[in-house]
């Protein structure tokens, strides 16, 4: 009550003041002593708690409030140790109870088992795949929907269904053994660096064998000789195809044939993928994998100033760079087949008729008929003879 | 007594009841003035008084320190015990207007005038007040308590309380210049 309104109220306050001051209560002794034993009495009666009753009402409310949240996040934190978050792709889930109709008792039948498995249909990898999920625990469990043309494989004891979950442009090998054949494009080795073959791919688009696969390209005495290796033009249709060679035959494992059949796919498209005839069947543990490979061992090409040495003329011959020109090009053709001690002789038979021999080493190989024409000389005639000269 | 003090003196008699007759020691005279000035005999206030301290005693372990007095926690309990009695003894608590003026015209002019001056007059017009308004008079003028305190005993707000002692003290002067 602010100063203006105690001045408005003063004489009804001081009047009320005045009775209050006039009261003459009388205060009787023997009750306030009475109700004190009373209470006295009632407080012995409570026994004196030797611990706080409100303190332990909290601690015992702190206790059920403590314990339980611990034990649900102690649940929770095991639940989620134990989930299985997200499943590969086309990985088979274990369903225990055959399913007839997948969309709709493939959710009512959360324990249904899949008793094997099939190979992924190749031919459908096109088709797109539309997938719906089904809640199982833990995890989620990706079924194709309805729409998606299913491979669906009856034993023939009838009791359980075969299931595959087809996955677009996916490779599925099965867990049953069988073996992995690669038909690859051909491919040509000319020659071999000893750096180049410890040295890894670096380019993924090259052509070149990947090192897992030409480290099985080992000699059967086990020592590497350098040999050049020549690869053709890289395209789908001419990828590259292991020829089998029974003297190049090398081992590998499973896992060095499945990395090198992916090093060798990468650089191709997506799209020309699923065209490729591809069956994947894997081995044994511990079985080994024979890759034929064709190793065509040849001496490197030699320019014309080195191959001018590898011919030898008879006296009178004048035209020896032309002879050696017109020689050359039939080096180049056979320089597959030839060693490294091959030479050519050229006699001259008449006035513009030369005849040059292909020996290597002491067998001739062949005989070359040449004519001088105008300022050239051009071979007319030869003859294959594989004797001994 | 501070309220630190005061409130050490309760938190023991809250542990050991026994120590609840400190506080019994302290208040009762207080606590006993106020029900005396409200119930009409002693055997009344006597027994409100008496079932004030014993819900004290029995509640004590409810209370709660919000920087108050102990003493308005008590007359909480008295007034609480009050009303009660009112209500159970079917006493008016409206106020009769018409009463206090009959009151004020008596026919005994002289007699009437002789009250005005006298202090009985006084407290006969407040006795014919409503019971919440002798009840925030008696509170502020006669047990001296604040309006936070008055707000804590009769279950309202300090803003509230001033609104209703001023409106009680125009009443009163009104009833007492008729």
């Amino acid at each position: 009550m602010d100063g203006l309104e105690a001045r408005y109220f003063e004489e009804i306050i001081r009047k009320l003041k005045e009775v209050k001051a006039s009261e003459k209560i009388e205060i009787n002794p023997q009750f306030q002593a009475t109700l004190r034993a009373k209470i006295m009495a009632q407080a012995h009666v409570v026994p004196t708690e030797s611990f706080n009753l409100i303190d332990t009402v909290k601690n015992w409310k702190l206790l059920f409030t403590l314990v339980p949240s611990f034990l649900v996040l102690m649940v929770v934190a095991t639940q989620f140790t134990q989930l299985k978050l997200l499943f590969q792709k086309n990985e088979i889930v274990p369903i225990e109870t055959p399913v007839q109709n997948p969309p709709q008792n493939v959710q009512d039948q959360p324990n249904m088992k899949v008793v094997d498995s099939v190979p992924n249909d190749s031919r459908k990898s096109d088709v797109p795949l539309k997938t719906f999920p089904v809640k199982t625990f833990p995890g989620y469990l990706v079924m194709p929907s309805p729409e998606t043309p299913m491979k669906k494989v009856v034993e023939p004891t009838g009791s359980s269904t075969l299931l595959t979950f087809p996955v677009e442009n996916e490779i599925q090998i099965p867990a049953n053994p069988v073996i992995i054949q690669i038909d690859l494009p051909k491919i040509t080795i000319e020659r071999f660096d000893a750096g180049e073959f410890l040295a890894p791919i670096a380019d993924p688009a090259s052509t070149q064998l990947p090192s897992s696969v030409r480290n099985q390209i080992v000699p059967e005495n086990g020592v590497l000789q350098p040999v050049q290796t020549s690869v053709p033009t890289p395209a789908i249709e001419q990828a590259p195809r292991l020829i089998e060679d029974p003297q190049a035959n090398s081992t590998a494992t499973q896992q060095d044939a499945e990395a090198s059949f992916k090093t060798l796919m990468a650089p191709m498209s997506q799209e020309a993928l699923p065209a490729m005839p591809l069956h994947f069947q894997p081995l044994d543990n511990g079985a080994k994998l024979i890759i034929p490979v064709p190793v065509i061992v040849k001496e490197q090409a030699l320019d014309l100033v080195v191959f001018s040495q590898k011919v030898t003329f008879a006296s009178g011959i004048r035209d020896t760079q032309l002879l050696t020109s017109a020689l050359y090009p039939e080096y180049l053709k056979q320089k597959a087949t030839l060693t490294a001690d091959f030479h050519f002789e050229v006699v001259q038979l008449r006035n513009n008729i030369f005849e040059a021999k292909l020996i290597e080493g002491r067998r001739l190989i062949r005989v070359y008929k040449l004519e001088k024409r105008g300022d050239n000389y051009i071979i007319f005639g030869e003859s294959e003879v594989g004797g001994r000269t | 007594m501070s309220l630190e003090i005061e409130q050490k003196l309760v938190e023991e008699a809250q542990r050991n009841p026994e120590r609840f007759t400190d506080l019994y020691d302290k208040y009762f005279e207080q606590i006993y003035r106020y029900v005396k000035r409200r119930v009409d005999g002693v055997d009344v206030a006597e027994d409100v008084v008496s079932q004030t301290f014993f819900d004290a005693f029995n509640y004590l372990k409810r209370y709660e320190f919000r920087g108050l007095p102990f003493s308005a926690w008590l007359y909480k309990i008295a007034h609480n015990n009050v009303l009660k009695w009112y209500r159970e003894k079917g006493k008016a608590v409206v106020v009769d207007i018409d009463e206090a003026q009959a009151v004020a015209h008596s026919d005994d002019v002289i007699v009437t005038v002789k009250l005005q001056e006298n202090q009985e007059y006084v407290k006969k017009v407040l006795e014919q007040m409503s019971f919440e308004d002798q009840e925030i008079l008696r509170l502020k003028f006669f047990e001296e308590l604040s309006n936070i305190e008055i707000a804590e005993v009769m279950g309202l707000t300090a803003n509230n309380v001033g609104v209703k002692l001023y409106r009680a003290l125009q009443r009163f002067k009104q009833l007492l210049n008729t």
